[in-house]
């Protein structure tokens, strides 16, 4: 007889190994993702929220996140279809109109329209006309903060002679200071790995019996 | 020699009018950081060293989360009035608007954004299920 509730239950537990990939979700986007509930927070005061549910805020600022990813990675696209590495304004155009074509905008139906005097651009214009300059509550620096690395430093910068064929732009060889006082230690550490290797050899032949 | 002089005067105005706005974005500020932007640009593969454009990015983000927010708004206050007309003395009560999860969802639809919220949470899959046809 099948006992349909444990197998019920190892399903249960299986699907929560198989956690579905939150692809968008990093860890270190955990400080971006709190600016950008700040902001939605602001912005949702701004129109006339008292009070928010926590849920309904971080969907929204996770879709605020994605909007701006979308836009850049559409800039992005754009630039490099024309052939460029860098975008420019009407790249971002082109952009906001793919993302503002599910609703529609003025001229969207006009197959020769210019980019210039897009209806995308009119809409911006005419929010930054009425809404109100709300500056965000918090002062906020320059992130990722980018991490200066010390390179070792070349032949050439060290003006050390390379022997053999080795070039000059190559990093130099560690100087022999900071490795010869490890020649001693490493012959007892090369003893202690051969005593755990053994262990191990044993532990094996215990299981295959 | 100038074959449409019209036309390109009126291509000239409308090419000064955007730059003339990009120049303006730099005396909005925002509610959406600089920095906030740059760094989901940056991400996205994004390239520029033009600051206007950061600008023009935070601006149309914050458009288009004040259109949601408003959307929602709206939804909010149908909702509340539809539960006003029934019960007018509880009218006092429910004055707040929250944002919740059920107006958001409604509109971001709108927005191509498909939101579903849970319900509910259970603790088994067979919950709910009728016991007759569950088995023993």
């Amino acid at each position: 007889m099948k006992d349909g509730g444990l197998e019920n239950k190892n399903e249960l537990e299986n699907s929560k190994k198989q956690s579905k990939p939150y692809k968008f979700y990093r860890k270190s986007d955990d400080f971006a993702l709190a600016i950008a509930k700040v902001v939605v927070a602001q912005v949702c005061e701004s129109v006339g929220f008292q009070s928010f549910q926590h849920s309904a805020l971080e969907t929204l600022s996770d879709v605020t996140a994605r909007y701006i990813c979308t836009l850049g990675k559409t800039s992005n696209f754009n630039a490099n279809l024309a052939g460029r590495l860098e975008s420019n304004v009407f790249d971002i155009i082109q952009g906001l109109e793919e993302l503002e074509s599910g609703l529609g905008f003025v001229g969207a139906s006009d197959v020769n329209r210019c980019l210039a005097h897009s209806g995308v651009v009119k809409d911006i214009v005419h929010f930054v006309g009425d809404a109100a300059d709300v500056p965000f509550a918090y002062d906020v620096s320059r992130f990722p903060v980018v991490k200066e690395r010390k390179g070792m430093g070349s032949f050439w910068e060290k003006r050390e002679e390379p022997h053999g064929d080795i070039p000059c732009w190559l990093s130099a060889f560690p100087d022999p200071e900071t490795y010869a006082a490890q020649s001693t230690a490493r012959n007892e550490t090369m003893s202690v790995s051969n005593g755990v290797k053994t262990g191990l050899v044993r532990i094996e032949r215990k299981i295959e019996r | 020699m100038n074959h449409n002089p019209q036309s390109s005067d009126g291509k000239h105005d409308d090419d000064s009018a955007l730059s003339d706005f990009l120049a303006s974005l730099m005396d909005y500020t925002p509610t959406i950081p600089d920095e906030l932007v740059e760094h989901y640009l940056s991400k996205s593969g994004f390239q520029s060293p033009d600051v206007r454009l950061i600008r023009l990015v935070a601006v149309a983000t914050q458009k288009f989360v004040a259109e949601v927010a408003s959307d929602a708004l709206m939804h909010c206050k149908a909702r509340q009035a539809a539960v006003v007309k029934d019960k007018r003395d509880k009218q006092q009560k429910d004055k707040r608007l929250i944002l919740t999860m059920d107006d958001l969802s409604k509109s971001l639809r709108e927005y191509g954004v498909n939101v579903k919220h849970q319900e509910y949470f259970a603790d088994s899959p067979s919950t709910g299920i009728d016991p007759a046809s569950r088995e023993e």
